[in-house]
């Protein structure tokens, strides 16, 4: 409700800003209402005038001779804003042709200074379901690009934002390209309504609605745009036939000069400044920007300024056409949260006459977050509103101008003002909807994209670069660059508290190459001590059998050459890792540290420590077919690999989107036998995941202790109208809002406290095997290392992902079990660590391909995966069950459940133990089952679990009831049963829970703190984190802040809670739930 | 029933006498009884630790009913070296694949040992990976006697792939890593066919390889003269055309490919050959397909974005083996232009 009142609020400020500045010209004003004729259509100024009208439709009005050609979905129709117009459409599978109508290009439609463009528009109903709808485009490029033709002309184009619109322009300026952003604005269906732009030919865009200020942009430094050689689109883009524009056109106009009527009064708006604020913050205050856009010199220019009781005045003698005043106001943040009016007015004499301006400018107070909430992070963007109805905490934004940072050589702004602005209301309203901004920083892509940069890409050893380009990151400069890229985004950006994570790259390395620059080289000679070799031929490694010499028993030493470089380029000699970490070094440097930086795919790397450098988390996508709990596999790995960069953190994304490839390529040859979504969206790309696939994924990541979950896929996740991610299973969604709600929201703050049960099975990924076997999985979870993980869990074991590095320095004494999938080679000091575990007793489970210098204990063959999705479970489970037959007799498991398709796993803190259990019992649905390639539908399941320790309370976190157990041979036993894809989770106790205790002071003033002590009792020492739900309310039952949901360690937890000034007194209610058993405590506080 | 309790080790008295309690590569604290294979696993490697003197327990230990407990006595008798010859050579006869693998590869490091007859010896095995082990030491000896390259050609021939294919890899001196766009694991993007440029059927030359030697010839080499070859069209079995053959033959055309086509990789696909094949591109290997007696009827694409020269002639060689039943090239062949 907060945020729907704040979205309304910003709409209201705009409009009393407008409603304000007098019209000083109404006849201009009305000109725009009517038909132009006379001068207002053929007039020296008119550069081209489309009327749509008899006698020829396509005609130019203007006399101009831009004559019109529909293109193939453009047409011209009757009921227009006067007499026909144009009509466009958006592109779908059904009409994927150029949309609206074109004109060729001349040099009049390319004005070297101020212009200005218009056109009425009516928009259909799926406008609101349209990201991007083009108006006007001779730029082609809507986004940034380092090439010429990316940043000539321009275009004009409305995105959505939340339930309003936005409209956009992009103007090319030859080197790169300005975009100027409008406040929101209102479009409704069906309703005419004139929208129009100006450029002052001088770097500054402003916006009208039916000729009312809707905003304004400035970017420094420029002049006339750069001619365009495009055709100028109407109603489409130029080169791309999915932003067409669904709705009418009328009387598109573009004039030379700005028209009077569109000029602007003496303006009123947020200046680059925060406008939401935290409660409680320090020095908080916002920036009024007064801007003379009236063309004349005012004189005696008096503001006053005013949020709840203080108030600042200036006086200003003369303020010259096209300056601007600013004013700081201090805002007081002990306030409530909630919504406020800061109100402005500003007088001046212009000429003759005064001049009186008023704005209300909203101020938003939002409460501040509870400690240790789980981001949910959608990898890519997505509405506000939709965001936070599933339940994500952060989508992805760009906010940087990498050319402009290459150019300065040093931290600058990471954009220009207009964009800044722009970006600095997009972190506002984030935080004001609760959410997150996660920046992509992406510079050694821009790099790589940038033509006069090339010399910076990566070279065979003929001094070639590669077809698949790539960022040679060694290099000291890029190294710089990146981290002038992410210190000139926490310089510009992190006073806004939204924005709070980063992209440090994505898939960059995967296009990494031996690169052999003079530098590199050198580098490689500098570090190793020898040139690069020769026989590295590529950066995947080779088959040892090529190799002349190998040693027999495949043990090689650690300082065979080849082992050495591949180790360097991998763990530094690309660059890339070095380069991330000055990427997160910079956005950490003005102190925000609690931005999370995180590079991903981070393990589509060979198993060696240091992907993604000094980042603070590593993540990794995964698609869950064919078997979900692969999810659990690749965040081992990622586990794995954050375990050479201490303080690391891990997070999991699981892919929205399902390739048609891996789960339903072809369609059946009988029309009947096709799925609904087939008939509906034959040609889909990408699909949806399947609901249960997506609910197993979750507790399939949730049962490590990550520090947060990710998705991708918005197009597959709601509802979307074109794009090559298709929308076809609606059953997904509600699933994952309903786990983010009743498990991510009530646990994640207890889970974020509860630290993984040591292993005591571990999965050797041995890198030298991977360099000189060609072995590993990449991260693509696809190969049989990954698929032998698949049967240590459902053989019930609780398997670490170990590298080479980890033995060496860890050694293995802390493991019991050591697989070893597809383990050829191993150097020397593994090799020694490998015998000398299993000298102790160490049992070793491996396949045929094991370096001949182990002997393994228990074997088991390789299972190629082939034929459907259910005999290749089947097969695995096989391997599973005898694997269970040999180990047993030898290793007994902590934890299990009495059938495979339930698979558990530990955490632990203290002595109390969270026991995850996950059911994988699934068979062929209706979705995408008919293709035999994924086993989709989850079935419901129920089985015994035992665990081998003589004491315990059973508690279920997401019921939040006690469950009884049995003991029976010193282990506890107890039932459970699953829905399709489910996950239980189980905290269990050394002594029982008996309830919750809350305290607080009788009484507290308004404006001061008080301590709520909060207590979960237990009948002895508790040495575990419970969740607890805290409901805080005022005197009128209003949510409060300290309201959600905590996890008290040790079972205690204390609040601070800051009473406002202007909070309402009376009787306040704390009312507090342990969600293990489910206990209440009810507490009073009186509010004076 | 009495415990003795040492926690992480099992004393040899405690393995005669009573009940023990599980050492690091067990579980837990449960004591289990001395019956149990941990139990006798544990003792065994008490019994390692005083060397020659505890070789007639872990001699004993090779007939355990557990084929692990078995295996580590293997393993702590390789360990014994030279001491434990006349153990080794006993378990070459173990009922257990992983005792006798491990004998093969502790006698084979003992001197005196003839290793090739031994490994001559372990090729005989019943169980495929003490045969591939057998392979993978053959391989790793050199000089490769006549008597080494007549067993890894008796192994090329093995029933199982996992000995064959190493053998058969072994004598081929061809290699080439194929990895094509579509499965190359950094390329997260969709691969398309912008463009198919099919192979004549007609014009290629054929010749009969039975000695297996049209390689050591060079018959790949694109200024090989093929004249005197015969002729055949593809797309048809090589018994079609009138031989009556299995073995390996070679196939040679020349095609001109026309002006570059914008892409990401390249790719030659054959639609089927009966059944295994290798293929060189204006005489560079780029590949193989050899998946045994299933591959006749199995689709396979090599990558051939370095060796194709746009513009201009390009010279195609196929070397192709049956085994049973019809031969050759019988499907299309096509390049594909891939984005």
């Amino acid at each position: 409700m907060r945020n729907e009142l704040l979205k309304r609020m910003w709409l209201l400020a705009v409009c009393v800003c407008v409603l304000a500045v007098p019209m000083q010209a109404a006849d201009d004003a009305a000109l725009w209402e009517t038909k132009y004729a006379g001068d207002a259509a053929v007039g020296a100024q008119v550069l081209g005038l489309w009327q749509f009208d008899d006698p020829d439709e396509l005609v130019d009005a203007s006399g101009q001779g831009n004559v019109l050609k529909l293109r193939s979905g453009g047409r011209i129709v009757e009921d227009g804003r006067f007499g026909r117009c144009l009509e466009s459409f958006t592109a779908n599978v059904k009409n994927d042709k150029g949309q609206g109508a074109e004109v060729k290009n001349c040099p009049a439609l390319n004005p070297t200074g101020a212009f200005t463009a218009e056109a009425w528009i009516k928009p259909k109903a799926e406008l609101a379901t349209h990201p991007t709808s083009f108006i006007l485009d001779k730029k082609y490029f809507h986004y940034s690009k380092d090439v010429p033709a990316a940043n000539t002309g321009y275009c004009w184009y409305l995105t959505r934002s939340g339930k309003g619109f936005l409209a956009n322009v992009s103007l090319g300026f030859g080197e790169d390209s300005a975009w100027f952003r409008s406040t929101p604005i209102e479009l409704k269906t069906d309703e005419w309504r004139h929208l129009a732009f100006t450029y002052n030919g001088a770097g500054t865009v402003h916006f009208f609605v039916d000729g009312k200020s809707v905003g304004r942009g400035f970017s420094e430094n420029r002049g006339g745009i750069t001619p365009s050689t495009y055709s100028l689109v109407l109603g489409d883009r130029y080169g791309s036939v999915h932003t067409g524009f669904p709705g009418f056109l009328d009387q598109v106009r573009i004039t030379e000069g700005i028209l009077p009527a569109l000029r602007g009064s003496l303006e009123i708006q947020p200046g680059f400044c925060r406008t939401v604020y935290r409660r409680m913050e320090k020095d908080a205050s916002i920036v009024v920007e007064i801007f003379n856009d009236t063309g004349r010199v005012l004189n005696a220019v008096a503001v006053t300024a005013s949020l709840g009781a203080d108030t600042q005045s200036r006086e200003i003698p003369t303020l010259a056409s096209g300056d601007t005043h600013t004013v700081t106001i201090p805002v007081d943040t002990s306030l409530r949260a909630g919504k406020y009016s800061l109100n402005v007015t500003a007088k001046a004499v212009d000429g003759a006459r005064n001049l009186e301006v008023e704005s209300v400018l909203p101020v938003v107070i939002v409460t501040r977050p509870t400690p240790n909430q789980m981001p949910v992070v959608m990898w890519g963007g997505g509405d506000n509103e939709t965001l936070k109805d599933i339940g994500f905490t952060h989508n992805l934004k760009h906010m940087t101008d990498y050319a402009r940072i290459w150019k300065a050589g040093e931290p600058t702004g990471a954009q220009n003002s207009a964009q800044s602005t722009s970006t600095a209301r997009m972190l506002d309203q984030a935080l004001a909807d609760g959410l997150g901004a996660c920046i992509y920083i992406y510079p050694g892509r821009w790099i790589q994209r940038n033509k006069k940069l090339s010399k910076y890409l990566r070279i065979d050893a003929d001094g070639k670069p590669y077809s698949h380009e790539n960022t040679a990151a060694a290099f000291p400069e890029l190294k710089t660059f990146a981290y002038n890229c992410g210190a000139s985004v926490a310089k510009t950006f992190g006073k806004f508290p939204a924005l709070s994570a980063a992209l440090v790259h994505s898939e960059i390395r995967d296009g990494t190459q031996l690169s052999y620059h003079d530098y590199e080289k050198e580098l490689c000679k500098k570090e190793l001590g020898f040139d690069m070799p020769l026989e590295a031929i590529g950066k995947g490694g080779m088959q040892y059998n090529t190799i002349a010499g190998f040693p027999a028993d495949r043990v090689i030493p650690d300082d065979y050459k080849l082992l050495r470089f591949y180790k360097w380029f991998w763990k530094s000699g690309d660059g890339w890792n070095d380069l991330h970490t000055q990427t997160s070094r910079g956005l950490h440097s003005t102190g925000r540290d609690d931005i999370f930086t995180f590079f991903d795919p981070a393990v589509r790397v060979p198993s060696v420590w240091g992907s993604g450098g000094g980042v603070d988390v590593v993540s990794q996508w995964t698609y869950s077919y064919p078997d979900p709990l692969k999810i659990g596999q690749a965040t081992d790995e990622l586990f794995a690999m954050a375990k050479g960069q201490p303080g690391q953190k891990v997070m999991k994304m699981t892919q929205i989107i399902w390739y048609r490839n891996g789960s339903a390529p072809k369609l059946p040859e009988d029309e009947k036998d096709y799925a609904p979504w087939e008939k509906k969206l034959p040609d889909a790309k990408f699909v949806t995941i399947s609901p249960d696939h997506l609910r197993e994924a979750f507790w399939s990541k949730m049962s490590r202790p990550i520090r947060g979950i990710m998705y991708h896929g918005w197009g597959s996740l709601v509802e979307s109208t074109h794009g090559s991610y298709r929308f076809t299973n609606p059953a997904t969604r509600p699933v994952l809002t309903e786990l983010v709600k009743t498990v991510i929201h009530p646990l994640g703050p207890t889970l974020l406290q509860v630290p993984d049960r040591p292993a005591d099975v571990a999965v050797l990924e041995s890198f030298a095997s991977q360099i000189f076997a060609l072995r590993g999985t990449r991260g693509w979870s696809g190969s049989w290392e990954a698929d032998m993980h698949l049967v240590l869990q459902w053989a019930g074991l609780q398997p670490e992902i170990i590298y080479d590095e980890t033995v060496v320095r860890d050694g293995l004494d802390q493991y019991k079990v050591l697989v070893m999938p597809f383990c050829d080679v191993l150097s020397e000091s593994v090799a020694e660590r490998v015998r000398a575990f299993q000298r102790k007793g160490g049992l070793i489970v491996a396949d045929e391909t094991l370096c001949p210098a182990i002997v393994p204990d228990i074997l088991i063959e390789r299972i190629k995966r082939s034929g459907e999705a259910k005999e290749q479970k089947e097969r695995l489970q096989a391997a599973a069950a005898k694997l269970r037959v040999e180990l047993d007799p030898f290793y007994t498991r902590y934890g299990e459940s009495d059938q495979a398709d339930i698979v558990t796993r530990f955490r632990r803190r203290g002595d109390t133990d969270y026991l995850f259990a996950i059911n994988d019992k699934r068979t062929y649905g209706d979705y995408v089952g008919h293709h035999r390639k994924v086993m989709e539908k989850g079935l419901p399941n129920a089985g015994r679990l035992t665990v081998q320790r003589g004491e315990g309370f059973i508690y279920d976190l997401v019921r939040h009831k006690a469950v009884q157990a049995e003991r029976v041979d010193g282990a506890l036993r107890f039932d459970a049963d699953f829905g399709p894809g489910d996950g239980r989770l189980f905290m269990i106790t050394s002594v029982p829970i008996t309830g919750v205790t809350c305290k607080t002071p009788r009484s507290v003033e308004r404006g001061k703190g008080a301590e709520i002590t909060i207590r979960v009792k237990a009948n002895g020492r508790l040495d575990a984190v419970v969740p607890i739900q805290v409901q805080v309310s005022d005197d009128a039952g209003r949510e409060a802040e300290g309201t959600g949901y905590y996890g008290a360690v040790d079972g205690k937890l204390t609040l601070d809670l800051d009473i406002a000034p202007n909070d309402k007194p009376g009787q306040w209610r704390i009312q507090v739930t342990e969600l293990a058993s489910g206990t209440q405590a009810t507490s009073d506080l009186t509010v004076r | 029933m009495r415990q003795i309790v040492k926690r992480g080790r099992i004393s040899v008295l405690a393995a005669l006498t009573g009940v023990v309690l599980l050492g690091p590569g067990c579980a837990g604290a449960a004591a289990q009884k001395l019956s149990g294979p941990a139990a006798r696993r544990q003792a065994l490697l008490q019994a390692a630790k005083r060397g020659v003197d505890g070789l007639p327990v872990l001699a004993k230990g090779l007939t355990d009913a557990n084929p692990v407990v078995q295996r580590t006595a293997a393993r702590l008798l390789a360990d014994l070296g030279a001491s434990a010859r006349a153990e080794m050579t006993r378990a070459t006869e173990s009922k257990d694949m992983l005792a006798r693998r491990t004998a093969y590869m502790a006698l084979c490091k003992m001197e005196g040992v003839d290793q090739t007859t031994l490994l001559g010896k372990a090729l005989g095995d019943e169980d495929a990976t003490v045969r591939l082990y057998a392979v993978n030491m053959l391989i790793g000896i050199r000089p490769r006697t006549p008597q080494i390259k007549e067993l890894l050609d008796g192994a090329a021939k093995d029933d199982s792939p996992l000995v064959r294919n190493p053998a058969s890899k072994a004598l081929w001196p061809f290699h080439r890593n194929v990895v094509r766009l579509r499965d190359r694991k950094d390329w997260d993007h969709d691969v398309h066919i912008v463009n198919t440029i099919p192979l004549p059927k007609d014009g290629w030359k054929f010749h009969l390889d039975p000695k297996r030697s049209g390689h050591r010839a060079k018959w790949f080499k694109p200024t090989f003269e093929d004249a005197k070859w015969a002729d055949i069209a593809i797309e048809q079995a090589w018994q079609k055309a009138g031989y009556d053959y299995t073995g390996v033959s070679w196939y040679r055309r020349t095609v001109d490919i026309p002006e570059k086509i914008d892409n990401n990789a390249v790719e030659i696909t054959f639609k089927g050959i009966d059944e295994s094949a290798w293929v060189w591109v204006n005489g560079v290997y780029v590949g193989d397909h050899d998946i045994g007696p299933n591959g006749w009827n199995v689709s396979f694409s090599l990558d051939i974005t370095k060796e194709i020269k746009w513009g201009q002639p390009n010279q195609i060689t196929v070397r192709a083996m049956n085994t049973a039943h019809a031969g050759g090239i019988w499907q299309p062949v096509m390049i594909e232009v891939l984005k």
